[in-house]
Order: C-alpha cells, then structure tokens, then sequence
C-alpha cells in the first residue's frame, strides 16, 4: 500500500494539505463574498483567518515528513524567491499605476505584513534557542 | 562533505531509492549528498552511520582534520 511506505506517506499528506489549502480558497471566496467590502469585517476577518490557520495545520503533517535537505530547499527558496518575487510584482504595480493607486498600496502592505511576520517569527525563533543560563 | 555513502550502500546492494525509503528521506536527498552538494545534517549523519553500523566519522569525512594529522 502507498501509505506504508515514507514516498508513499509523503505523498499523501502533500495530497491531504493541497486539498486543503484548495477548499479554503474556496471557502474563504464564498465568506468574502457573503459580504459586502468592510462590512462586518470584524467577523470577516477572523473568519478568514481561522481559515487561514486551519489550511497551515492541514499542511503541517507534510512538512514534519520532509528531511532536512527539502526543508532547506522550501525555506531557501520561500525566503529569496517568494521575497524576490513579491517585490517585482510590487515594483512593476508601482512604476505602472503609480506610488499611491490601490494595487500600488495593496502590494505594499502584503510585503510590510510579509517584514513584520518575518521579524516575528525571527524573534520567536531566538527566543525559543536562548541559553537559559544566559 | 566526502564521504562513503555511495560505496557503502553499494556493498549492501541497495539503490539510492531503497537507502531513502529505509532512512525516511527522499531519493533526492541521498543523490544530493553522493554527489558531495549537500551536507546532512547531525542526526541524519548519525542515522545513515547507525543503518550502515559504522562509526559516523567513518561515513562522513570531517574536513577539518587533515588526513596526516588523522594518521597520527
């Protein structure tokens, strides 16, 4: 059987996690529509995140089954790629519709959150590896 | 880092396939670390030394210890 052996449980939980982060995209589109923008937001909002949250946890058996060479790869390239990435996107939105339009600003703010998440995580990440006599 | 992985998992008669499902790392993996481009992290060098029943310096060549001063 497939799930008896690692490639086979690998790609199971990579199956699982993918489904997943598919079904909350689907329902998240369906709560923001619910909707109309800024309405109930403080519904929303947490709706989505609550989403949000449940897709990583679908995705986490799959990342504890990655050895530490995919690890490194998926962390390497989300780090240099994902932040290259969203920055040329955020460039190219700038130089086309200029500094202040509402893509220009949306983009903005989605690398800020990406910054401030980064530091936390970084943050929480020393924490958890200080030296306890220090 | 150099090392024998290649050749002791050779002399077991095994693929790169087989040495990964029986680690629990993918085939790409034990490509990556035959071909001296990656190198594995403490407990996966201790894993891989334990499934072969070698000493883990004898499976992963420390680079820092010259081979003459190893002798001695």
């Amino acid at each position: 059987m497939a799930g008896q052996t690692y490639r086979g449980r690998m790609r199971i939980a990579l199956m699982l996690g993918t489904a997943a982060v598919i079904v909350a995209g689907v329902v998240s589109s369906r709560v923001v529509r619910a909707s109309a923008p800024g309405e109930n937001f403080w519904l929303v909002y947490p709706v989505l995140l609550a989403i949000c949250a449940l897709a990583f946890a679908a995705l986490l058996p799959w990342w504890r089954k990655l050895d530490d060479m995919q690890k490194t790869g998926h962390l390497s390239s989300h780090y240099w790629g994902g932040m290259a990435g969203g920055l040329a996107v955020m460039l190219a939105l700038v130089a086309a519709t200029g500094r202040h339009s509402d893509l220009s600003l949306g983009a903005l703010y989605t690398v800020l959150g990406q910054a401030v998440g980064f530091l936390a995580f970084l943050a929480l990440w020393h924490l958890r590896r200080g030296d306890p006599a220090a | 880092m150099r090392n024998r992985l290649r050749e002791l998992r050779r002399d077991r008669g095994l693929s790169q396939a087989e040495l990964a499902e029986a680690i629990e790392v993918s085939r790409q993996t034990i490509i990556a670390m035959e071909a001296d481009k990656y190198d594995p992290s403490l407990p996966m060098a201790y894993r891989l030394a334990a499934f072969f029943a070698v000493p883990v310096e004898s499976l992963f060549f420390n680079p820092f210890v010259s081979p003459v001063s190893e002798a001695e």
